[in-house]
């Protein structure tokens, strides 16, 4: 694509922008929505906006749209697309390109650049994205010269949504989006001599796995956020009912396997459920199926799964043998390891007696709570069950960090995949209620549920303008305890209830604030107050904000203490 | 231990960067490095250096993320 010498009419007929080819480009990706903010460096990109028929959305903060774009990835399984301005619209979105990196979050990011003539000479609102993102990124690139615009769009789609997702930033100099040129096809061939999707599964290495499960006297799966990316939820269930092997989850694992089965176990890890914690530390062999071994998974890794072998399939070879060495590595995605380790399962392993020591442990130690009704006090154990019953087991539930997101993974029944949108590996705080935005903007038929405490929900809260302007009907449940909950159990438990900087001593009036923005809310304090709201916000098309102002001072339990093992809970 | 880490990468002004943050990330510390584009390919550089790492495990890791790096078409430790 290059400026030749044409007449003048001809250069009036065809001359476009370098923005409109980056649109022109962006579409051809079969993006949907664009979520944004404008600014000085990408004045030209917002004219090409102007001009072409585009869905963006326009956030009140970077944050907000980096996370609505994870929100709308994590559920859709299409990437996610943000455009920025330059330096501090930049810099905002770094948080949420960690998150998605950590997540593999499929995300393709837009930044302004201040022109190439001013780089480095710290221009005003410049900022090096390239430098500063280079950890936080799959990949990152900084457009050098028009006629490259084309295919770095397309490679940076690519990259970011084959192999293991995550995030990919494009850096595009102002100049390079406002210089004109003929508008020709193009074609543009990606180009990436380093970047390998691993396709074919190592056949021996089926095997051999296959050899150990048909072997093992006390088989577990551990299913990850890997088996919901390759979209395998399918496969996992009738591989662990065919083969009668119990199944727990990673916290974003949750959904790749129905909860109401009899062979899940729960969620694993430092608030995991008995049965999947003593599953994990008492197997013969594990077998992780798209999960990363995080530490508030594995506890201390020294006494993790300690008369385990370890089977381990990933899309991403870097993660095999990472955290725990693999006995049975296997480099792949879930679904197609699944589909050709079933073709050469020719025996069930015995796993009778297994199975009925792991239903002894979660029939002697399920997860409870003290409720007590007559002071009618409101428990967020309660908060969860409830909403889990009127939202159903089609709705869409996000969660910020901390408590409530423990709460919401313990006691949501998560029954079907791509229903559960959580931050997962960096812990976000903020996260949730923008990812309900772009939840709810990739799923337009389905309920959206936001679960959020007054700690997280006051990081992202500008988003209620968005909610309003576009009318989405998300419900906001704030668990509002007052507190920052996971800090300030923290504290209780192991700095001597020095609840330092933890109770913040002022909050606002949420229903109020809610309603400034134009969008109903309700206070509920009283347990018995929860079910009528809960019924006619669910019945509602409207957006809705719910204050439950649930018990300061409750417990995420069971819990694995820091630096312990699995079999160490306390709380149980 | 020091071991010599030898890649093959696209040319470019990002490679050495996002190789250099994984090094600065584990702290490990570059002895030597030496790039240079190649005679016979374009857009090709033969990156060497030396590196102290704590034990091999650290070293596996370490060439499994550059391995992973878009930019890095092959790498290996060549101790």
């Amino acid at each position: 694509m290059t400026v030749t010498a044409k007449t003048e009419h001809e250069l009036k007929m065809n001359l476009v922008t370098g923005a409109d080819v980056l649109i022109q480009s962006i579409l051809q990706e079969g993006t949907e929505v664009i979520f944004g903010y404008p600014g000085g460096a990408v004045l030209p990109i917002y004219d090409a906006l102007y001009r072409q028929k585009v869905n963006h959305v326009l956030t009140r903060h970077e944050q907000g749209a980096i996370h609505a774009a994870e929100g709308y990835a994590r559920v859709s399984g299409k990437p996610g697309v943000v455009i920025v301005t330059s330096g501090p619209g930049a810099t905002n979105i770094v948080t949420g390109l960690m998150d998605a990196f950590i997540d593999s979050l499929p995300l393709v990011v837009f930044t302004g650049q201040v022109t190439r003539a001013v780089i480095n000479s710290d221009a005003f609102q410049e900022a090096d994205i390239i430098g500063i993102t280079a950890s936080a990124t799959k990949h990152n690139f900084q457009v050098r010269h028009v006629r490259d615009l084309s295919r770095t769009v397309r490679e940076a789609f690519y990259i970011a949504t084959t192999g293991r997702p995550g995030p990919v930033l494009v850096d595009l100099p102002k100049d390079i989006c406002a210089a004109q040129l003929v508008n020709e096809p193009h074609h543009s061939e990606i180009n990436l001599p380093g970047y390998r999707v691993p396709t074919q599964v190592n056949e021996g290495d089926i095997h051999r796995f296959a050899e150990a499960i048909k072997n093992a006297k006390r088989p577990v799966l551990l299913a990850g956020a890997g088996v919901l990316h390759a979209n395998a939820s399918d496969q996992l269930r009738s591989f662990a009912q065919i083969h009668h092997i119990p199944v727990v989850c990673t916290l974003l694992g949750l959904g790749s396997f129905p909860a109401s089965d009899p062979l899940f176990l729960g969620m694993g890890g430092m608030h995991g459920t008995y049965a999947a914690n003593m599953a994990l530390s008492e197997c013969d062999l594990l077998i992780n199926i798209g999960a990363r071994f995080d530490d508030r998974l594995t506890g201390n890794l020294a006494k993790f799964a300690p008369e385990a072998k370890v089977a381990h399939v990933d899309i991403d070879p870097s993660e095999i043998g990472k955290n725990v060495q693999a006995d049975y590595p296997v480099v792949g995605d879930a679904q197609s390891v699944l589909a050709q380790l079933e073709k050469v399962m020719d025996a069930n392993p015995n796993t009778l007696e297994w199975l009925n020591t792991l239903n002894g442990y979660a029939e002697k130690h399920p997860l409870h709570y003290e409720c007590s009704l007559e002071n009618q006090s409101l428990l967020p154990q309660f908060v969860i069950e409830r909403v889990c019953h009127f939202a159903g087991s089609d709705a869409i539930i996000t969660t910020d960090v901390g408590q409530h997101q423990m709460w919401t993974a313990q006691y949501y029944h998560f029954e079907r995949p791509n229903r559960w949108v959580s931050s997962g590996g960096l812990g976000t705080m903020g996260f949730g209620f923008p990812a309900a935005i772009g939840a709810q903007i990739a799923e337009q038929k389905k309920r959206v549920v936001a679960i959020v405490g007054d700690g997280g929900f006051q990081m992202t809260l500008q988003e209620l303008a968005v909610v309003r302007e576009l009318n989405l009907p998300i419900k906001i449940m704030i668990l509002n305890n007052g507190a920052l909950g996971m800090v300030r159990q923290w504290q209780e438990a192991f700095y001597g209830k020095r609840y330092s900087h933890s109770l913040p001593p002022v909050q606002p009036d949420f229903v109020r604030l809610a309603e400034s923005y134009g969008i109903s809310a309700h206070l509920v304090e009283k347990a018995n107050e929860l079910d009528t709201v809960l019924e006619s916000a669910m019945e509602n098309g409207e957006p809705m904000l719910i204050d439950c102002r649930v018990k300061q001072l409750e417990n995420v339990l069971p819990m694995v203490p820091p630096g312990k093992g699995l079999k160490e809970m306390t709380g149980v | 231990m020091l071991r010599t880490i030898v890649a093959t990468v696209s040319s470019g002004s990002n490679v050495l960067i996002r190789m250099t943050a994984l090094m600065a990330k584990s702290a490990i510390r570059i002895e030597s490095l030496h790039m240079q584009r190649s005679n016979t390919q374009e857009n090709i550089s033969r990156i060497s250096m030396l590196v102290d790492v704590e034990n091999e495990r650290q070293t596996a890791r370490y060439v499994n993320q550059l391995d992973r790096l878009v930019d890095v078409i092959s790498v290996a430790d060549m101790t």
